[in-house]
């Protein structure tokens, strides 16, 4: 989907600027919006140019409203593939030297997860704006540090949650927020895959810079890497946070030396009694990705775009035969079985609620296209060149964060931990 | 909750359509060449009278007299009206001439008692019917269906229709007359693992046609006398004949008794024809006449 297509099937959803009200990160994508940018271009430097940087970089590089300017990364093949997609760009190797060009008017950070907070921090105190990708942080202690150093610095600061720029999560919401599906009663949460989860790797001796995902020093697992997505999905459901989490985690299949956890199972447990849960298994695809939002009179599949009734139309069998008389034929379409009852509900084919919705099945590590990715880095070359905070994206990525943190301490320690009113600060 | 739609645009067969939500479930009705004025006039009586038979017969609803019936008649007779009372006459009767595969006290609530029409008593002088025991609870919900939608065939015969299209949740079906572009209305079964997918079709003219099976997920949902276990065959079992009410009986008792019984039940019943529909996962089916 092209952004001008994004911007015409966001039209269609919803009445003039009412979605803007409900999700008013979403200003860059309005005519408005682009107006205010028009013929101009945020001057970014991407830091960390491995898959992530890369799939950020082919997204930039057809958006007017982008100029990639300089190039970062201490791993020269990844440099090189960047180096070649943005030949015009500077190259450096150290990324405070990047953070001295002063060409450079905002960052996009894609490195490992031990790293953010400090790139961020250094980011903003040499002037740029940032767009980290998620995780925020190592831990909630680093999120706090990041969030306290955004809030001194005055910049603009964007976090990888895509799903909050994804058309089909945005219209669910909407869906929810007006009480399409009753009161919400559960949220679920899945992600399977069947994989390793490893990079090749050219040396041994670069496994850990490689594979940094795997080992505890530089990366929190399946929790950041995974559930960070959605754990977002019940807090912008029902407008609240969770109070506590229990959780447990293990290697069971992939015992190949790596420290994180091939398969982790939490419960979130929010003020109003509602349960959320996010399962993972790298060793089994069968179920794919799930995000479900469960409501007293319905369900949606955020995932699919698709809302199911409690209590599903009847299709009728026979009104066929209304349309054929009118018309002056006989046909006939297959209708008649065993009784239908109001009482079956999970065959309900559901309602797909929004036009042209595209889904991803979550098997790729590096990021699908068309899943709000091109339209969150949009927003953030807007919110450069304008200087605009866009609304709520970094309270919603905070506790994204925080959840993923507090869940994956408590998948190790097989115990239930609570959300510290202290760490309650957006 | 009723719809009721009307269209003159073809002038040589105006037609009325309309539902209704009754039973658990929806019934309908497709009603050509008749003024909308008549076509109302018809269908209302016909849910009217469906509602009547909704009423009186739903076990659920706490203030039925069926729900009456099984809440007392274990500790005294309860006097019913002309209705219900022949209708538990029917009910016994088609009992004994299935050889108690239709049973409206399959459903009782000890598994191991008597079962059939032993477990309750009628008596013709007085009206009222008594239980054995206090497990006995009647449900017609097998036959509710079969009896509402044979009131309907006679209001339309009483109001001379010739063409018109019943349906009762898709599972019990009356067609009178024939399609107005066919020789008969043609009523696809639709394959339980294919969405919209024909697994057979019948040609229905002035017949019923009632079918049981699991429900549309794969469950069971008729009791096995016998047992008193929910009956999980892989095939489908379809009856036509004149009489919406014995088809549904029928298909009912036809389905809960084993295969090789089947015929003997079927040859009692004149004019009746039955079939086992095997609907297999890869899409195909298998059709075997009784």
């Amino acid at each position: 989907m092209t952004r001008k297509e994004f911007l015409s099937n966001l039209g269609s959803m919803f009445a003039v600027g009412s979605a803007i009200s409900l999700f008013p990160w979403l200003t860059s994508c309005t005519e408005k919006g682009q107006k205010e940018i028009e013929g101009q271009a945020a001057k970014l430097g991407i830091i960390g140019t491995g898959s992530r940087g890369q799939f950020h970089i082919a997204n930039l590089l057809v958006d007017k409203s982008a100029k990639i300017v300089a190039l970062c990364d201490d791993y020269e093949p990844h440099l090189q593939q960047a180096a070649a997609m943005c030949p015009d760009a500077k190259l450096y190797s150290d990324y405070r030297k990047l953070l001295d060009d002063k060409n450079v008017d905002g960052v996009i950070i894609c490195t490992p997860l031990n790293l953010h907070s400090s790139m961020t921090i250094d980011s903003f105190r040499a002037g740029k704006h940032v767009f980290c990708e998620k995780s925020m942080a190592y831990s909630i202690a680093e999120c706090k540090d990041v969030i306290a150093e955004w809030k001194r610095s005055g910049k603009v600061f964007v976090v990888g949650q895509q799903r909050l720029f994804d058309p089909k999560y945005i219209k669910a919401m909407e869906l929810i927020h007006s009480g399409a599906i009753g009161e919400v009663v559960g949220v679920r949460n899945y992600w399977y895959r069947n994989n390793d989860w490893r990079r090749e790797v050219p040396s041994p001796e670069l496994e850990r810079r490689i594979n940094w995902r795997l080992y505890n020093e530089y990366s929190r697992g399946l929790m950041t890497e995974l559930a960070c997505h959605q754990l977002q999905n019940g807090s912008w459901a029902m407008d609240q946070y969770p109070e506590c989490v229990t959780g447990m985690g293990s290697i069971r299949f992939w015992k190949d030396g790596r420290e994180v956890f091939d398969n982790v199972a939490v419960t979130y447990e929010y003020p109003n009694g509602v349960h959320m849960t996010f399962e993972s298994i790298i060793s089994n695809k069968h179920f794919g990705m799930g995000e479900y939002i469960l409501g007293s009179e319905g369900t949606i599949d955020l995932v699919k775009g698709i809302m199911f009734s409690e209590s599903p139309a009847y299709r009728s069998g026979i009104e066929q035969f209304l349309m054929q008389i009118k018309q002056g034929i006989l046909s006939n379409s297959a209708f008649a079985g065993s009784s239908w009852s109001q009482e079956e509900a999970s065959t309900d084919p559901g309602i797909r609620f929004a036009d042209k919705i595209i889904t991803t099945d979550g098997s790729s590590s590096t990021g699908a296209t068309n899943d709000g990715s091109m339209e969150l880095a949009h927003a953030f070359c807007h919110a450069v060149i304008t200087g605009q905070q866009p609304d709520k994206i970094v309270k919603e990525a905070y506790y994204a964060t925080a959840l993923a943190l507090l869940g994956d301490q408590a998948t190790h320690e097989k115990t239930t931990l609570y959300l510290q009113e202290s760490d309650r600060i957006l | 909750m009723t719809s009721f739609k009307y269209s003159d645009e073809n002038v040589s067969a105006p037609v009325a359509y309309s539902s209704l939500e009754t039973m658990h479930s929806v019934a309908e009705i497709v009603l050509p060449f008749y003024s909308e004025e008549k076509s109302r006039a018809i269908i209302e009586e016909i849910w009217t009278r469906t509602k009547e038979a909704n009423d009186k017969f739903n076990r659920f609803d706490k203030g039925s007299p069926l729900a009456l019936v099984n809440r007392t008649a274990a500790e005294e007779a309860v006097a019913v009206d002309d209705e219900m009372f022949m209708v538990l006459e029917m009910c016994r009767v088609f009992c004994n001439s299935t050889d108690g595969y239709f049973d409206i006290t399959a459903n009782r609530i000890s598994r191991s008692a008597a079962k059939g029409v032993k477990n309750f008593d009628l008596d013709p002088d007085l009206h009222t019917v008594s239980f054995a025991d206090p497990t006995v609870k009647l449900d017609l919900g097998g036959f509710a269906k079969g009896y509402a939608l044979e009131n309907a065939s006679n209001i339309l015969k009483s109001h001379d229709v010739t063409c018109a299209l019943l349906n009762f949740g898709n599972s019990s079906i009356f067609a009178s007359g024939a399609h107005p572009y066919g020789d008969y209305w043609p009523i696809s079964v639709e394959h339980p693992y294919f969405r919209g997918k024909c697994a057979h079709t019948f040609e229905l003219k002035d017949c019923a046609l009632s079918i049981s099976g699991r429900n549309r997920r794969g469950a069971g949902h008729i009791i096995d006398p016998a047992t008193g276990d929910q009956v999980l065959r892989d095939e489908m079992l379809a009856v036509t004949g004149p009489s919406p009410m014995v088809c549904e009986v029928l298909s009912t008792a036809l389905y809960v008794a084993p295969r090789e019984k089947r015929k003997d039940i079927l040859v009692r019943f004149k004019g009746y024809s039955a079939s086992e529909i095997y609907c297999l996962t890869d899409g195909t089916t298998k059709v075997i006449k009784v």
